[in-house]
């Protein structure tokens, strides 16, 4: 399969999974913004916080054959990449406040003008619903595009498991790169689009029409269907027979390998995205999209660059160490730290406090205002880098191994109660800053 | 926001990554009495054998794992990248073609200690470059509910592709298998042969382990795997029995462990310590003794060696030769490429 029709293919598939997930979305996204419950969020939040390698592990063990057949897989494949997207597509939704004057402008303009030209038609669809519609298209098409190990495990033909092979088998990184372009630049298109759509809205009254009680339901379905095919299930599968065979201290090392590289990843993207958020509009912008490119090429890509990189003469004596995978790992969560403090800072909250302009310069209002968004976007990044595998287990210093990359290598030899074990142990950090990043942001915004 | 408070920001990354820059590189220039080991062997086998090694020699093993993640990118791919400046002494490989291609770049230095004289010359390269220890045998793996004892294997994965597994041919031990075939059958046979198999529904999974799993869940009835992946099953009490895999000749195929010295390897005398160790007696008693079970090439005590080790040695005392494969696997790899990616 060349490199344009995996891309074509991975794109139809990512295209598909929009489409499937963002009708279940905008009722879990109706249902978290009404309802403004702590509980749902928090669901959500430990949907996000599931490593793809635990729910490809347990749903790949499934012994009833047709799932094993490629119709089967397929399949499968897109019914856990739905379920593992709807979190991302729901704060993508969330992410663009549609004001009521939106919503009334189209309501409006559909009863009183039917016939008025396309061009205000289509601001005011845009203003109204599709501007939101698209930051969370784009985003859940990003993740899809490049999902690598369910792919990898159910043998699909995706576009990072072409470039892995790809790497694998010899082929040198340049000309994998110089093949792998079709996907990079349908990437970058969809991430200039979010970017664009993540621009500040113009102002106007804030606030919501109420929705239909059905929708509610809706919104209840998908995030607890969500959660049975991604939290309940692995959970169940891989925690079975674990109680009574508590091995912490097999991964403790490892664990805290890797809770030490994403608190420092932490460190390191936060400040810089903090920074980046503050500039002037049109240098926040270009160096937006700067920050975003690196991470089109996927943490493998990425892991594989940094390798090369740190043959570089200069750069050899500091190979051994944590920087290259600090740097890696800095490099693959940009992307997503970006377009999550875009978002969390043109969110209604923020956006009523923009008025006061004065808030901008002055530190302590300053802290107070986006110090739970930035949190929030600290607790994204310390899981993304906590549950990375391929750079990760490409980078890590001597005798060091990241939590992942041994876990996935005891996965292999199946099921024991041991492992299970370690799994839920290796599964506590992300889950409990999964869980507190979203506390924080669903109490500072449900308070504002 | 002021220039100060950007700069506060903006030194919080500098710092941090000034630390870690110069923690590794006083990690690199720390000398002290180690060895660097690079180990595609499965962490869990090897671990017990490094401890060994460190607590007998007192020479502190500092080890870089493959991941099942990142396949032989993650060492093989990264040793050709240091061969500038190596980093790493001894590669302790879990397989054979991956280590002749590094010995045919130039990557490998001789070295002819008691391990290498202790070995048959079927399984060392005469200079010294690289030397085999504890193979694996390549199985099929059946599950004894699904198919009757009696059944010919062979001809079941022939007639019913579709209720058989294998490995996604691009790496591993199912490579060397394919690349046996190239050998044998030529390039027509086997791309026609694995053509007809594809098209009569034959399941190609992530890896050898998920091969095995399948068949020992009952959702296949067989499939090609290895025998540490097979014995894994088997001690889990699964309903499986394994049969060797034959090549046209009747010959099996074992794939020994490959251990050699790096190139230009940093703590020259402390590597060649570790070689000889992996390759003595010991070693292999305690690999045979593990969970993979793997047979030792060279002499050992057999009353040391577990019951259900016999038949292995039987197969493999029946395996097809090995050398002369790096250009088939070239070949075979081109072709494989050809099919996934192209």
């Amino acid at each position: 399969m060349s490199a344009l029709s995996v891309t074509l293919q991975s794109g139809a598939r990512a295209v598909a999974i929009v489409a499937m997930v963002l009708p279940l979305a905008a009722a879990a996204a109706v249902l978290v913004r009404e309802r403004r419950s702590l509980w749902w969020p928090l669901v959500l939040a430990v949907v996000f916080v599931m490593p793809s390698l635990v729910v490809a592990y347990s749903w790949g063990t499934v012994s009833w054959s047709p799932v094993h057949s490629p119709l089967g897989r397929e399949i499968l494949y897109l019914i856990l990449r739905v379920a593992q997207l709807l979190p991302v597509a729901v704060v993508g939704l969330l992410l663009v406040p549609v004001t009521a004057a939106d919503r009334q402008a189209w309501f409006q303009l559909r009863r009183l003008a039917p016939h008025a030209g396309l061009r205000l038609q289509l601001r005011c669809w845009w203003a109204a619903y599709a501007r939101s519609g698209m930051v969370a298209a784009g985003l859940v098409f990003m993740l899809a595009f490049a999902e690598f190990e369910i792919a990898s495990l159910f043998v699909i033909d995706a576009w990072a498991v072409w470039c892995f092979d790809a790497l694998a088998t010899g082929v040198p990184v340049g000309s994998v790169l110089a093949s792998a372009w079709p996907g990079m630049a349908l990437q970058l298109l969809v991430v200039i689009a979010v970017v664009v759509a993540l621009r500040r809205p113009r102002g106007g009254e804030l606030g919501y029409v109420s929705s239909a009680a059905w929708l509610h339901w809706c919104g209840r379905l998908a995030i607890t269907v969500a959660a049975l095919a991604v939290v309940v299930v692995p959970a169940w599968v891989v925690l079975q027979g674990a109680f009574g065979s508590w091995q912490v201290q097999a991964v403790g090392s490892e664990i805290m390998t890797s809770m030490l590289l994403a608190a420092g990843v932490s460190a390191c993207v936060v400040p810089v995205v903090a920074v980046v958020m503050h500039l002037p509009s049109r240098w926040r912008r270009s160096v937006t999209l700067a920050m975003l490119i690196p991470g089109l090429l996927g943490s493998l890509g990425i892991g594989v660059l940094v390798l090369q990189g740190t043959q570089w003469p200069l750069l050899r004596p500091f190979a051994s160490g944590y920087a290259p995978v600090l740097i890696a790992l800095c490099l693959v969560v940009a992307p997503l730290a970006a377009v999550a403090a875009l978002g969390l800072l043109r969110m209604d909250a923020v956006a009523l406090f923009q008025h006061q302009r004065q808030a901008w310069g002055q530190w302590q209002r300053g802290l107070r205002l986006f110090a739970p968004a930035y949190a929030a976007v600290a607790a994204v990044v310390f899981v993304i880098a906590y549950l990375d595998l391929p750079s990760a287990a490409l980078l890590a210093p001597l005798d060091q191994p990241p939590v992942t990359a041994r876990l996935y290598n005891l996965m292999h030899y199946g099921r024991t109660a041991a492992l299970s074990s370690m799994v839920a142990f290796a599964l506590l950090p992300p889950l409990a800053c999964g869980l507190l990043g979203a506390g924080v942001w669903a109490a500072w915004w449900r308070r504002a | 926001m002021s220039p100060s408070k950007v700069i506060v920001l903006l030194a919080i990354p500098v710092v941090i990554i000034a630390i870690v820059l110069i923690a590794g590189w006083r990690s690199a220039a720390d000398g002290g009495q180690r060895v660097v080991l690079y180990c595609a062997h499965d962490a869990v086998y090897a671990e017990d054998i490094i401890a060994r090694f460190e607590k007998a020699t007192g020479i502190d093993v500092a080890v870089r794992f493959d991941s099942e993640a990142t396949k032989s990118l993650g060492l093989i791919r990264r040793l050709e990248q240091e061969a500038a400046a190596p980093a790493c002494d001894v590669f302790w490989n879990n397989e054979l073609l991956g280590t002749q291609d590094l010995a045919r770049q130039g990557l490998l230095a001789p070295y002819q200690g008691s391990g290498w004289q202790r070995m048959s010359d079927a399984f060392k390269e005469p200079t010294g470059l690289w030397t085999g220890f504890g193979a694996r045998m390549r199985v099929f793996i059946v599950n004894t509910e699904a198919v009757p004892a009696d059944a010919d294997v062979a001809a079941l994965f022939a007639q019913q592709p579709q209720r058989s597994a294998i490995a996604k041919p691009l790496y591993g031990t199912t490579l060397t298998h394919f690349t046996l075939l190239w050998r044998d059958r030529g390039p027509a046979g086997v791309q026609a042969w694995y053509r007809d198999l594809l098209d009569r529904g034959l399941r190609v999974v992530d890896g050898n382990g998920r091969s095995k799993q399948l068949v020992a869940d009952g959702a296949l009835d067989l499939g090609w795997t290895d025998t540490d992946d097979a014995f894994l099953a088997l001690d889990a009490k699964a309903p499986v029995r394994m049969e060797p895999v034959r090549l046209d000749d009747g010959a099996t195929i074992a794939i020994p462990n490959t251990v050699a010295i790096i190139t230009g390897a940093p703590h020259r005398a402390a590597a060649e310590q570790l070689v000889d160790f992996l390759l003595s007696q010991q070693v292999e008693v305690a690999l045979a003794n593990g969970p993979s079970r793997q047979v030792p090439l060279g002499p050992v005590d057999p009353s040391e060696l577990p019951e259900e080790l016999r038949p292995l040695q039987a197969w493999a005392a029946e395996g097809t030769p090995l050398d002369g494969l790096i250009d088939h696997r070239a070949a075979c790899i081109e072709w494989l490429q050809s099919e996934y990616l192209d």
